[in-house]
């Protein structure tokens, strides 16, 4: 992983202690880590909401419902809950992506870091569904491109986006669960990928 | 002569012959075949021995209702027991056991039971093992211990691996006979998402078994066809082996699909089995039905089994259960069996047909108004004894009898939500009620529909009426053309002639006369006739016995069956391994783990970890030299004491607390006051449950006007923040907060002891003054260390030294230990695990959740001043209550032990003065040897502690037989005046 930070006294290293972003190929899947996300919590305050709202619009083209992943050029925004809202960019340019965001936002919003919080994982390949119905209970035929879903996965915590449907998905965990979480996934992996195997 | 019962036809791959063992015998089989169908080619009808009289027992059955054939399946780790036969799929190596028998299934010692029938009738163990009392235990129990069970398990951790998965649909239909194969051809046609589940590995179900033609082509070539169909559209899922085990709640349905049981061993990595949880909008229950026996004296002989399985073994596995075959009915199912078998060249030497006018279907003996009263033979069946309808005996010579006393529904699936079934007399038998499982519908012969016509049209209307409620239009498939002759049936439950013992339950051996004893002695109602006798409680759930015991009831009470009731099926339909309940979370995988920033680091340094709820911590570092923990925890508590040890916090709840009413919810949240918390202050928090009690203690850290960082209690972290946000959402929705976790976001170390500035002030970049006078006690600040990276610093100490808490972006807590590890080499900084925090803060006397365990109040805890009166806050009112603020109640004190000995943690205290039993005074909550003391000491909850300083008390751990003897002491035991933490 590049290093983003600023100083060459401290390195950053990912959410499994390593250097370089945790990869894994099975059948026709990959699983990848992504530590070059960065991510921000916008909740809006009682004032104005709906400006909050639009002013997060702008960034992805359009308005972003409850449960809808909106991807712009340089951000991509999920709502979690009720004028409440992940913003994510590129960890290596927008490091202070949280800054950022609370300067333009001012007294409107609660903006938090959360570039650490989270871990980012990307799910990919053809018939990627096959994998993930063995992890979340979410009715995946019905997540259409740029939906995303808070959902258990084999007890934790995650936000499930789609990218593409049944072809790429980001799963997102608290960080301090990823290798639980790697486990899950590249076990259900596993399982898919000889499954599809004829015996 | 191998398969000597073979026939001709079947469903079998006869280009490939497997070879399997049975009890170390080997035999062949055909791809397509079960070791049951297998066995009986190769005229093996003695397969298990009886639960309770050890009888020898062979197939009834050619489905997962059997309750007889029952085997210890593979070897070694993989050996399975009690797994059917008569669904185990044959496979080339396979080997089965024989079980509940000793030395041998042909000779089994414990057969000595049967002898004694007598005296082991329904509650004979309530009426034999009354007296002596004290028998019971360590004599009778143990000896039928040993006697019961069935089968055994290998002793070996199951090596097998298991998966879970969630499915969803718009229609789930559950068994892929004729009318489930309608109803999913309706549905997939229409475009509707259809799961097709079924526990065969060959879908069609009696469609397999029978010989009837559907649209002009056999029924198993129809259903082939319609099979391809489904495979070949996008929107069905067709699941082969794959038991539908319950009904749930929400319109889910469990479901066991076997990736591998067909498998000597599943290949690398291939789970054996698969646990599926099926959201289904609507099902359709396609369940078929289970043929019932007539009870008769010695009906249990291997060689007698139902009629319809002697027929599937004939046409779809082109097996003879014997050379001689007899045929005992009280229906026209029953003489189709006859038809078959003549039709394949078996001697069918006779049907014998209770209903006085019987016509026959073919070319054989027939017995009409005659009765089976009798059977011979030991280990196999040699013939039956009937009693013609003119009164005289006959004697027929045979080695396999079919019977059939009727079908029942499967109804099973339809009560397991308490749905109760209903009577219909045209079947006699129970049908499904009309309080199904939400979303369910019954077709095909689950429903009482028993010809195939009616079967697949009502498959059809099923799937129609399904869709339409969920609004999509169906078009209903064209109703193939198929067999719709009468089930012409006249109930004959048991045949009323002989003393001898007359089987209903196979499984768990219960006979008609203990029905009878069971309603003698008064237990009557279906539930204690079931428990009394064990009457379909065993791994069949009585699915071929039920219905005859209530029969049998209902003819003692005068009662008709219906009013006799039905007992309750409930999940799992077929029994299901516990490994394939458990799935994935096995070993250490039961849980997720949690990894500290710190764990890579932690871990090179050889550290110890301890779980911390799902957290793994660093609970010591051990050195060389060091051959006790105690060694270690002693050198790092004393190090914070001298120098500076580091301790990664990360664990610890945090909680971004913003907006414009942030410290108005803090000051409701907590006891104390925090409304004029300064920026750039911290500030101990208590917070209280509703009902006055300690619910967690923290800090919480201003860090601008509206934005506070709240910390919890690692164990915590999670319930605080969610009473945190129930208490924004549903107490103060009015309030401008807002609330997230970012417990994860930061990596946050504790540096403390007397040289922990200047280990700081090392990486802290120069524009920010960490120095007492500019970041006193219980300061805190956004800061950069390192050269410009943002960092959080807390002024805060739980040790009761100098002390900081340092956090950085989480990706960087790995670079910022390694950082302070190098930085701290001038001070001989030392790492420090949970052991030495526990130490340091009972030297401090500080609480943690020993002492916030859900018992006690602020006063208890010596915090009762800090419970603020001059606002309102949660649990404050409470907190008032007589009974938390006695002047006698319980007191957070300390002591010290006086004996030289550890003082245990839990020990109860009582007055020097008092015998050390009874109720107590109060409990040690937390012990730890102090190191900086040199004796042993401990927290406690002591009546009146705050009054007996220096007042010895006894120590008493009765659960070990110790008593000791400690001084009440205050529970601070360093430095009271805080004089540390201030330098």
């Amino acid at each position: 992983m590049p290093d983003p930070s600023p100083t060459p006294r401290l390195s950053a290293r990912t959410a499994f202690g390593a250097t370089t972003a945790r990869l894994d190929s099975l059948g026709p899947w990959t699983l990848t880590e992504r530590p070059d996300r960065a991510l921000a919590s916008v909740a809006a305050r009682a004032a104005d909401p709906q400006q909050v709202a639009d002013r997060l619009a702008s960034r992805v083209g359009g308005a972003i419902a409850l449960g809808q992943l909106a991807q712009g050029d340089d951000h991509d925004i999920f709502g979690t809950a009720q004028n409440q809202w992940f913003v994510m960019a590129d960890h290596t340019q927008q490091e202070d992506l949280a800054r950022q965001l609370k300067t333009e936002l001012g007294d409107m919003a609660s903006v938090t870091e959360q570039n650490d919080g989270w871990v980012v994982f990307n799910l990919s390949g053809p018939g990627v569904c096959r994998v993930l119905e063995r992890l979340v209970m979410a009715d995946l035929a019905q997540m259409p491109d740029g939906s995303a879903q808070r959902l258990l996965l084999e007890h934790m915590n995650v936000v499930l986006l789609c990218r593409k449907h049944d072809q790429s998905y980001d799963i997102l965990v608290a960080r301090s669960f990823a290798l639980s979480l790697h486990h899950a996934v590249t076990t259900a992996m596993r399982s898919a990928a000889v499954l599809a195997t004829p015996s | 002569m191998t398969q000597q019962n073979r026939l001709s036809g079947g469903q079998i791959d006869r280009s490939r012959t497997l070879d399997f063992t049975f009890d170390g015998k080997s035999y062949q089989g055909h791809p397509g075949d079960t070791l049951a169908s297998a066995l009986l080619a190769n005229a093996v009808r003695l397969m298990g021995r009886s639960f309770k009289y050890h009888r020898p027992r062979g197939v009834i059955s050619a489905g997962s209702e059997e309750p007889n054939a029952l085997v210890e399946l593979r070897t070694g780790a993989r050996q399975e027991p009690n797994t059917r036969a008569t669904v185990a799929e044959l496979y080339d190596g396979l080997s089965a056991q024989s079980q509940n028998r000793w030395p041998s299934l042909a000779f089994d010692a414990l057969g000595v039971n049967d002898l004694f029938s007598n005296f082991l009738t329904a509650g004979f163990y309530y009426k034999t093992f009354m007296w002596p009392r004290a028998f019971w235990e360590k004599v009778y129990e143990p000896i039928i211990r040993h006697a019961a069970g069935l089968g055994s398990l290998s002793m070996q951790a199951d090596p097998d691996t298991y998966d879970k998965g969630f499915l969803h649909c718009d229609l789930l239909v559950i068994g892929a006979g004729p009318a489930g194969l309608a109803a999913a051809l309706t549905a997939a046609r229409s475009g509707a998402r259809v799961i097709l589940a079924d526990e065969d590995f060959t879908l069609g179900g009696r469609l397999n078994a029978e010989v009837e033609e559907i649209d002009g082509q056999s029924g198993a070539d129809w259903a082939a066809q319609a099979i391809a169909e489904l495979q070949s559209l996008a929107n069905v899922r067709l699941m082969r082996r794959t038991t539908v085990l319950g009904a749930f709640d929400h319109r889910v349905y469990g479901a066991l699909e076997r990736n591998a049981d067909h498998f000597a061993a599943p290949a690398s990595d291939l789970p054996r089995q698969t646990l599926w949880r099926i959201y289904a909008r609507q099902s359709v229950l396609c369940a078929g039905a289970t043929e019932r026996q007539i009870a008769f004296q010695n009906n249990d002989r291997p060689g007698v089994m139902m009629a319809g399985a002697l027929r599937a073994y004939a046409n779809r596995w082109a097996v003879a259960a014997g050379q001689r075959v007899a045929v005992f009915t009280n229906n026209d199912n029953g003489h189709r069996t006859a038809r078959d078998l003549v039709a394949l060249g078996v001697d069918v030497v006779g049907v014998v047909d209770s209903r006085p006018s019987a016509p026959a279907l073919g070319d054989y003996p027939l017995f009409t108004g005659a009765q089976v009263i009798n059977t011979t033979g030991k280990l196999g069946l040699t013939g039956v004894t009937l009693r013609r309808a003119d009164g005289g005996t006959e004697h027929l010579r045979c080695s396999a009898l079919g019977v059939s006393g009727g079908w029942n529904p499967d109804v099973s699936l339809t009560c397991h939500q308490r749905g109760r079934p209903v009577w219909d007399d045209h079947i006699a038998s129970f049908v499904p009620g009309g309080s199904l499982p939400q979303g369910m519908h019954v077709a095909g012969a689950a429903a009482g529909k028993f010809s195939t016509a009616a079967a697949l049209q009502s498959g059809i209307d099923s799937a129609v009426a399904a869709l339409a409620t969920l609004g999509l239009s169906a078009r209903p498939l064209p109703c193939p053309k198929a067999e719709d002759g009468a089930y012409d049936l006249v109930p004959l439950w048991y045949v009323a002639e002989g003393k001898g013992r007359k089987w209903l339950d196979l499984q768990n051996d219960v006979t008609v006369k203990d029905v009878k004893l069971a309603h003698q002695e008064g237990f009557r109602s279906v539930e204690h006739l079931k428990r009394y006798t064990t009457l379909g409680m065993a791994t069949d759930q009585g699915k071929t016995s039920n219905l005859g015991g209530l029969a049998v009831m209902a003819e003692m009470t005068g009662q008709s069956i219906p009013e006799t009731g039905t007992t309750i099926f409930r999940p799992p339909y077929t029994p299901v391994a516990m490994g394939a309940l458990a799935g994935r979370s096995a070993g250490t995988d039961f849980k997720p783990t949690r990894r500290t920033p710190s764990h890579a680091w932690a871990e090179e340094q050889g550290a110890v970890f301890v779980e911390a709820g799902l957290w793994l911590r660093a609970q010591y570092f051990p050195r060389t030299g060091e051959s006790h923990w105690r060694q270690t925890v002693d050198r790092e508590t004393l190090a914070v004491r001298s120098s500076v040890g580091v301790c990664d916090v990360t664990t610890l709840g945090k909680v971004d607390v913003q907006g414009k009413d942030a410290a108005a919810f803090l000051n409701l949240i907590y006891a104390n006051g925090f409304s004029k918390l300064p920026v750039g202050k911290c500030r101990y928090g208590l917070m209280l449950r509703e009902d006055g009690i300690a619910k967690d203690d923290g800090t919480a850290a201003r860090l601008a006007e509206d934005h506070f960082v709240v910390t919890t209690t690692t164990a915590n972290a999670g319930p605080v923040y969610r009473h945190m946000e129930f208490v924004r959402q549903c107490l103060c929705p009015e309030m401008d907060v807002q609330l997230i976790s970012t417990t994860d976001a930061w990596a946050q170390y504790a540096v403390a002891g007397p040289n922990a500035r200047k280990l700081l002030q090392k990486l802290v970049d120069p524009e920010h003054d960490i120095s007492n006078a500019a970041f006193p006690f219980m300061g805190c600040g956004e800061i950069s260390i390192c050269g410009g990276l943002r960092a959080r610093l807390f002024r805060i100490s739980f040790s009761g030294e100098l002390a900081y808490e340092i956090a950085v972006p989480t990706r960087y807590g790995d670079a910022l230990m390694r950082e302070l590890m190098a930085q701290g080499a001038e001070f001989d900084v030392t790492p420090y695990g949970t052991e030495a925090l526990g130490v340091l803060r009972i030297e401090k006397g500080h609480a943690t959740a020993n002492e916030l365990n859900g018992q006690t109040s602020a006063d208890h805890l010596g915090m009762g001043r800090m419970v603020s009166t001059k606002k309102d806050s949660i649990g404050a009112v409470l907190s008032r209550r007589d009974g938390l603020n006695a002047p006698d109640g319980l007191r957070l004190v300390g002591f010290e032990a006086l004996d030289g000995n550890d003082l245990p943690a839990g020990s109860h205290l009582y007055a020097k003065t008092a015998p050390p039993t009874g109720a107590s005074e109060g409990w040690l909550s937390s012990a730890a040897y102090s190191p900086h003391l040199g004796k042993s000491i401990a927290l406690g909850f002591l009546s009146r502690g705050q009054d007996r300083l220096g007042e010895t008390v006894t120590v008493a751990n009765p659960l070990q037989g110790q008593s000791f003897t400690a001084r009440v002491v205050s529970p601070h035991f360093i430095d009271p005046e805080g004089e540390r933490l201030r330098a």
